[in-house]
């Protein structure tokens, strides 16, 4: 990864056409402002990496899974590994 | 009522097992009204979390201290606002699980908890502000993580 530092109110360019700025910074906390076209989608990752846990989880179960399931919460309950 | 379900065909709820999204869920934005209900297998209950309108979306879900002790979520100011209350003690929390082939490697999204408040019937998705939480955490493992 490529790792640069920047002071508040510096920027980056990424591609010529997307401008990145480091608005303020305070504790543990960055906040950060884009220029960018409005083809370029930007979205935090949690987000969309929560669109895709949600898709995945959406799918059917089967049901002679569940036996399974439970096997392994009794354990848990029990302290077993 | 009567709703069909993904995994069960159509099953009775009762009305008050029923909450309102005002957003949705992530990804599913169209569907806003979901039923909680309940499924036994070897005397243990499974909760699900099913669309009322349609039979997707549908999730496996769990109280995320059944699965992880030590869960202590942290809501962001404006999600507390939205969910109508001033502490996180008011809630219902419910993690989202994936079932893969192999259901050791069942994982829940502890990120991204689903917020219910019984008092007015509306949930929500929020995404926790604990930097550690992860969407795939793997309650079946060590350290909830692959490969220990």
């Amino acid at each position: 990864m490529l790792v640069i530092s920047r002071k508040p109110g510096e920027s980056l360019i990424l591609s010529d056409n997307i401008k990145i700025t480091v608005v303020s910074l305070s504790n543990d906390k960055v906040v950060i402002g884009i220029d960018a076209p409005k083809e370029i989608k930007v979205v935090r990752e949690e987000l969309l990496e929560t669109i895709e846990a949600n898709k995945v989880s959406n799918e059917k179960i089967n049901q002679t899974d569940f036996q399974g399931i439970a096997v392994l919460l009794k354990n848990k309950k029990n302290g077993n590994k | 009522m009567e709703i069909n379900t993904r995994d069960f065909g159509v099953i009775e709820v009762e009305e008050d097992a029923i909450y309102e999204f005002d957003d949705g869920l992530y990804g599913f934005e169209d569907d806003r009204k979901f039923a909680i209900f309940q499924k036994s297998f070897d005397d243990i209950s499974f909760l699900y979390l099913q669309s009322v309108d349609n039979i997707v979306p549908c999730f496996l879900v769990f109280e995320p201290w059944d699965l992880h002790p030590d869960y202590r979520p942290v809501l962001t100011q404006e999600d507390m606002e939205i969910c109508g209350v001033d502490t996180i003690d008011d809630l219902i929390f419910l993690v989202i699980a994936s079932v893969p082939a192999s259901i050791k490697d069942l994982s829940i999204n502890i990120k991204s908890p689903v917020v219910l408040n019984p008092k007015t019937k509306k949930a929500r998705q929020v995404i926790l502000q604990n930097p550690d939480y992860t969407v795939r955490y793997l309650p079946f493992h060590k350290d909830g993580k692959a490969g220990a």
